[in-house]
């Protein structure tokens, strides 16, 4: 019984997960780029639905504010950090990036100051439910919906909507899909906005279950995608999930039996041990040149 | 270069003269260092990509480039994102390429990297079409296809032609290319060296030399 | 923004010459006595310490281009090692020193080497996550760091019972700096020093012309790892105390920025060290508005001006003055030059038995994931012989050169050369056998002279043998160079030269490689005619040396020209093979590549 328990709790954490490395896989398969203010742009997200639902603002409606902000907050880092280093240097971006990790977390530090915060949990939070004798939390229940909302958004999104095919085909080819008369910076920006919204998605359900808030929280989130992704094949979807449910579950089986402190330490083992033993990740991702 | 409304143009040239650089230079993919692109009386030179398509220049690059990920479906649908809001247009223009590449019907379903090289032309060829363009690039369109396929194209490029839309064809076969079109203009180093009614360069002797092979 | 005035500013300060560095050292040593306070004397040792960093961190990213997180890692690991040791065991710091900085090298060398294969991005990533896991560890392992309380108490320095006071610590500080300077010096104009180089301007290329890529990155980041260490070792020893602070994010950031504004110079290096070190000092402000300007700092400079505090070309080796010829003002092209001095190539560059088969390639195949690219090709090709390889676009052809060369990995079949199995070998042991190859697009190294182009080709072998008698190294390169007409070109950058004779410069590096067999991607596209004939000609003499030159060739003219054999790729399948005439009249041929009139 303990152990399905936990198994649940390992599902709600995957799936927090799965769409925080969505977010990060997606970019790195329409750019070939690893957006390291990932995990910042989540904590953003997260603050500014704290600071909305603190002051009164209810809860759905901050979710939903805090999401319109991060894809704003993405869309301005892609801007201004790295259009005009698409064709550069390889190191040039990077190292933009980081510079941008290092803007936003001390801006937010600098805004917001270094304590730690709780997220207020909210009133219908509270209930259990219990079905066929499984006490299943409302948060769990919550997170479990909406993640599944939003992945089914997703997929009827790229399956069907012309931007989200357009995004395909950029990442397929984008000198072609300029060819199409498909405007590739908004198909980027677009990229971007949805990968954001996704991480502060991620960051509020987090904040709400599982810990508490401060400007540097975002900075392991974001290798434990890259973690993620490295393990499922980078620039897959299907394994940006797959490694987000196994790393969910895995984490929750650490901390139950082994010790709560070193809860992050289990990403870098998955992401050591991946890159010494399946480089290309479970599903395949994009090969490298072997020199 | 001046390229009337309704004629088809071929511009051949040896392989490395520029003829791929110079379409992809008008589509509005490199940016050339002087000159004007005057298109309708716009100048049109220092448009996006993405701009040249919607005012109806639509190129078929080089090397078949189709999207592999996506469906062959998706990739008609992506040929006409510029008006892709009029479902019932695009419909009847899938419809219409479906009807010219038959061949291309049975495979909708199936990812664009499965298709055999000359199914891959002509689902490009086709794409292109899709948004109905007043000019049509060709980036050898008849590379790689075998000579059965070739005459096809040929064919539905004059009947392309005959439906209205304007045509700029490249070519390294020459001979084919100038049997179809109207115009030529021969290209080396970067450099027209020779243009005229097609007619006359087909029995130009050193055109005959040195691109038709004897 | 750049004026006379500046240039010629900018030019003084950032020259070769001796002067400046001497100034610079003799300022320094002089400079505790200047200023007489305590306060800027500890300054002082910090800024050398930070430079001690910077010097190592910058072959690491500037030199190699190998964009590593973790040095506040690597320095923490050494302080923490150094101070642990000191405290528990009380050895001399003399001891403890090599032990701490070669715990700091073997760690970097195990992070770094479980990348190797990926991209620079992994590199930054993993590092980034071995930074984080190294301060968790430091802050939680209370049992043998004590976590934030960190260690107190730790011993200063002591050379034969004499304790180190705070103008002690300055002057042996500066003595590994200026040491520190002098051997990256060195190093950075050796044959290490260029394998750098190359990792980070064309890796691809530092593969196919034999070098170890990965052997360079790993050198370079013990170098780095081992100069981080020593700082490491001596900084708990010079403040007395160690927390884990020494392990933030925040450090190396500041390292990285200082050394990226540092543009690769060790002078500009020292500036920009300064520079930073003392903005805190200046502006006692919050850490956090600091951190945040600096990150605005990095964003702007990436995308303004990346090159940071560098002028000028950076050229590592210097061209012998046996044919140091710069001509500033216009570039003649080397064919133009040859011409005018009327030159003849070099006869001979290998001796090999005419007839024997170099390269044999049986039932290949290439998938790209459900595309088939090649389906069982075969072929040879010979000693003293020119074989071409034509057919239409997407035909397969590069594809084949790729899996010959080993950037690409063979799906099915088998690729011998000179009886040795090779599909399995990575491309810089290929190369190393025998086989040297241009590429299509041009990989040349665009920021490097022309020499130092055709320099890499030799970092991996030793001196040899040409027409009978001993050559060195840089004679064999100036030969190359001379044959293919660049002679007098070897000081200028790259980047700058004609596509002529960017094409001919990948030739002459092939040809440094010493190889048994050429292969030439496309070498005439975008020639004019008197261009190609002479590329043909020095084709000519290659085979007359007894090299095999195997040529992908678009050129009708040139391939029915030049070729002993030719061979035709449609689809990936090889459908004709023969002599020019029989090529020319094969049905099959024609139909798929030459055209056909319509019946």
């Amino acid at each position: 019984m303990v152990l399905l328990q936990q198994l649940l709790n390992g599902l709600a954490v995957g799936s927090i997960y799965s769409l925080l490395s969505l977010g990060f896989t997606l970019v790195y398969g329409v750019l070939y780029f690893m957006n390291m203010p990932h995990g910042e742009i989540l904590m953003v997200g997260t603050f500014i639905g704290y600071v909305l639902y603190a002051s009164g603002v209810p809860f759905g409606f901050a979710l939903i504010l805090a999401m319109i902000a991060a894809a704003f907050v993405g869309v301005s880092v892609e801007k201004i950090a790295y259009r005009r280093l698409r064709n550069a240097r390889r190191l040039a971006p990077l190292l933009s990036a980081l510079g941008v990790v290092f803007a936003l977390q001390n801006g937010a530090m600098a805004i917001w100051g270094t304590e730690i915060r709780s997220f207020p949990s909210p009133a219908f939070f509270s209930k259990i439910f219990d079905i066929y004798g499984f006490r299943i939390p409302s948060t769990i229940a919550f997170i479990l919906g909406l993640n599944l909302f939003l992945m089914i958004c997703l997929q009827v999104f790229f399956k069907r909507h012309p931007i989200g095919i357009s995004i395909r085909a950029v990442s397929d080819d984008i000198e072609t899909a300029k060819l199409m008369g498909i405007n590739t910076n908004l198909a980027i920006s677009v990229t971007f906005a949805v990968g954001s919204a996704l991480a502060a998605a991620s960051g509020i359900m987090l904040a709400v279950r599982y810990g508490p808030i401060h400007p540097l929280m975002g900075f392991s989130l974001m290798l434990k995608s890259f973690a993620i992704c490295v393990l499922g094949g980078i620039g897959n979807i299907y394994g940006a999930v797959v490694g987000s449910f196994i790393l969910g579950i895995a984490e929750v089986i650490a901390v139950g039996y082994i010790s709560p402190a070193y809860k992050d330490a289990i990403g870098f083992a998955v992401l050591i041990v991946t890159l010494v033993f399946l480089p290309t990740g479970i599903f395949r991702g994009r090969t490298e040149v072997r020199l | 270069m001046q390229i009337g409304a309704g004629m088809i143009a071929a511009l051949i040239g040896a392989n490395g003269a520029g003829k791929s650089t110079f379409l992809r230079t008008i589509s509005g993919l490199l940016k050339p260092a002087s000159g004007e692109i005057i298109y309708n009386e716009n100048n049109v030179l220092k448009f996006e990509a993405h701009r040249i398509v919607r005012i109806g220049i639509v190129l078929v690059p080089e090397g078949r480039r189709i999207f592999s990920g996506l469906t062959v479906y998706e990739n008609l649908l992506m040929g006409g994102y510029t008006r892709i809001r009029d479902r019932i247009k695009i419909s009847e223009s899938i419809e219409k390429v479906l009807e010219l590449f038959p061949v291309i019907r049975e495979r909708l379903k199936q990812k664009g990297g499965t298709l055999s090289g000359g199914e891959q032309q002509m689902l490009a060829i086709g794409r292109a079409l899709i948004s109905e363009p007043t000019l049509l690039l060709l980036d050898e369109p008849s590379l790689g296809l075998a000579p059965i396929a070739v005459d096809l194209v040929f064919d539905k490029i004059e009947q392309i032609n005959q439906n209205g839309t304007t045509v700029l064809l490249v070519e390294q076969n020459a001979r084919r290319a100038l049997e179809v079109a109207s115009a030529g203009y021969i290209l080396r180093n970067g450099e027209i060296v020779l243009h005229g009614a097609s007619g006359d360069l087909i029995t130009n002797p050193i055109v005959v030399k040195s691109y038709l092979g004897g | 923004m750049k004026t006379k005035a500046g240039g010629a500013i900018a030019a003084i300060i950032f020259d070769r010459g001796r002067l400046l560095p001497f100034t610079l050292i003799l300022l320094s040593v002089l400079f505790p006595f200047i200023v007489r306070d305590d306060y800027w004397t500890r300054i002082g040792v910090l800024v050398l310490l930070y430079y001690i960093v910077a010097v190592g961190y910058n072959a690491l990213l500037n030199h190699t281009g190998q964009f590593d997180s973790a040095i506040a890692a690597y320095f923490s690991i050494s302080a923490y090692v150094s101070a642990l040791l000191d405290v528990h065991t009380g050895w001399s710091f003399w001891v403890t020193l090599p032990l701490a900085a070669s715990s700091a090298c073997v760690i970097a060398v195990l992070v770094g080497s479980v990348t190797l294969r990926f991209s620079g991005d992994y590199l930054a990533i993993v590092t980034l996550a071995f930074s984080e896991i190294n301060r968790l560890i430091i802050r939680n392992w209370i049992g043998v760091t004590r976590g934030p309380l960190g260690l107190p108490g730790i011993s200063d320095i002591s050379f034969l019972s004499y304790e180190f006071g705070l103008s002690d610590y300055y002057f042996f500080c500066l003595l590994v700096a200026v040491l520190a300077a002098l051997v990256y010096r060195r190093l950075a104009v050796s044959r290490i020093g260029l394998g750098w180089a190359s990792v980070k301007e064309n890796v691809i290329a530092s593969a196919a012309t034999g070098n170890n890529v990965s052997g360079y990155k790993l050198t370079s980041i013990l170098f780095c790892s081992c100069l981080v260490g020593i700082s490491g070792a001596i900084y708990p020893h010079f403040i007395n105390f160690l927390d884990p602070s020494v392990a933030s994010l925040d450090l190396f950031f500041g390292i990285l920025i200082m050394v990226i504004l540092g543009g690769g110079n060790l002078i500009g290096l020292f500036l920009s060290v300064l520079i930073f070190t003392l903005i805190p000092e200046v502006f006692r402000g919050l850490l956090v508005y600091r951190m945040l300007m600096l990150g605005c700092v990095l964003v702007a400079l990436m995308n303004i001006r990346p090159e940071g505090f560098q002028y000028g070309q950076l050229f590592y080796i210097k061209i012998p003055s046996l044919f140091n010829r710069r001509r500033d003002n216009e570039i003649e092209t080397g064919f133009q030059r040859a011409e005018r001095i009327g030159f003849e190539p070099v006869a001979s560059i290998a001796e090999r038995p005419h007839g024997e088969v170099l390269l044999t390639v049986e039932g290949l195949s290439k998938d790209f994931g459900g595309l088939k690219a090649l389906s069982k090709v075969g072929l040879k090709v010979h000693a003293a012989e020119i074989v071409s390889l034509i057919g239409p676009n997407g035909a397969g052809k590069t594809t084949l050169f790729n899996l010959v060369t080993g950037l690409s990995q063979v799906t099915e079949g088998s690729v011998k050369f000179m009886n040795t199995e090779i599909s399995d070998l990575p491309p810089y042991k290929i190369c190393r056998l025998g086989i040297a190859r241009t590429f299509q697009n041009l990989n040349l190294m665009e920021n490097l002279s022309v020499y130092e182009n055709v320099m890499v080709s030799r970092l991996p072998r030793q001196s040899s043998k040409w027409n009978g008698k001993e050559i060195t190294d840089q004679e064999l390169c100036l030969e190359c160079l001379n044959f293919v007409g660049l002679n007098g070109s070897e000081g200028v950058i790259t980047k700058s030269l004609p596509y002529g004779d960017k094409r001919r410069l990948e030739l002459a590096r092939a040809l440094a490689a010493e190889p048994k067999l050429i292969l030439v991607d496309e070498p005439t596209a975008g020639m004019n005619q008197v261009e190609v004939e002479y590329f043909i000609s020095l084709l000519k003499k290659i085979r007359e040396s007894g090299i095999g030159v195997f040529c992908i060739e678009h050129n009708m003219t040139v391939a029915m020209g030049i070729s002993d054999r030719i061979m035709v790729l449609d689809y990936g399948v090889k459908i004709a093979e023969g002599t020019a005439k029989e090529i020319s009249e094969n049905q099959r041929v024609i139909e798929a590549y030459l055209g056909r009139q319509k019946c």
